[in-house]
């Protein structure tokens, strides 16, 4: 398996990482909370909604933009 | 000290901490970008970081949400056609250049300053979330930083991507090659900024 496959692996290892921790928020009564909770809890101060808004133009400026 | 004004204190007291933390976030953000020649990204987020140090400690007066309610499906419809129609006229623009660049600032500044107001629309806060609970997400997220930080490193330069050590903009721009590509992102891109920007919530502030 060559550097490129690996690298791709992790990617796609932390993709599911991510997917399941969301199906685990999901489920009722679960200590892990949902990605959405969690972003909503963030963003009920000030400092959060624009720090995650800044994050979020940061993302379009780097893939698109100059 | 009453129990009500010890609250209010400590409240005030994690508010400022959080400001002046992710201010110096995205300061060092700022700093990256900037020796890595981003000069736009690190002004967008040298902005974010002053606008968030000014305004720390401030008292201003809470603002209503800007909407009584969360927009209907209708309203919907018609909101997702409008992003579309912008992600396929943007996409159309060269990659890279100032036309582009100003179709990404507008949408987001005007995000930045609208989050800066308060939520989108009244929505509940959501109840409060155990530290072990969060932990599991910051570890992912962590992880996911550090494997995208070691592709990066592993490249002949910061500017030049590598095929044996690919980081996520490398793969991404046989995608963004093509106008379809690049519609498709900034479709996907003005998506998670309404998905966000309807997360907000505003407790005290």
């Amino acid at each position: 398996m060559s550097t490129h496959d690996v690298t791709l692996w992790g990617y796609a290892l932390l993709v599911t990482a991510l997917a399941v921790l969301e199906l685990v928020g999901r489920r009722p009564g679960s200590s892990v909370p949902s990605l959405g909770v969690v972003i909503g809890t963030v963003m009920s101060r000030r400092s959060g909604r624009v720090a995650v808004m800044a994050a979020w133009v940061w993302l379009g400026l780097h893939f698109l933009a100059l | 000290m009453t129990g009500q004004s010890a609250r209010a204190a400590s409240g005030v007291g994690g508010r400022e901490r959080s400001s002046v933390v992710l201010a110096g976030v995205l300061l060092l953000a700022s700093f990256v970008d900037g020796v890595s020649d981003n000069w736009v990204h690190a002004a967008v987020l040298t902005g974010a970081a002053v606008g968030l140090w000014w305004d720390n400690g401030r008292r201003a007066a809470r603002q209503p949400a800007l909407l009584e309610r969360k927009p209907g499906p209708r309203t919907g419809v018609w909101l997702g056609f409008v992003a579309l129609a912008y992600a396929v006229a943007a996409g159309a623009l060269h990659p890279y250049t100032w036309p582009v660049t100003l179709a990404v600032v507008i949408p987001g500044t005007t995000a930045i300053v609208l989050s800066w107001r308060g939520p989108l629309f009244p929505r509940p806060v959501p109840p409060a979330i155990g530290a072990r609970g969060a932990v599991w997400w910051g570890v992912v997220f962590v992880a996911g930083a550090l494997w995208e930080l070691a592709a990066l490193l592993q490249q002949p330069s910061i500017q030049v991507g590598s095929y044996a050590h690919p980081t996520v903009s490398f793969l991404m721009d046989s995608v963004l090659a093509s106008w379809a590509g690049r519609s498709l992102t900034l479709a996907l891109w003005l998506g998670l900024g309404w998905a966000l920007m309807s997360s907000a919530t505003r407790e005290g502030e």
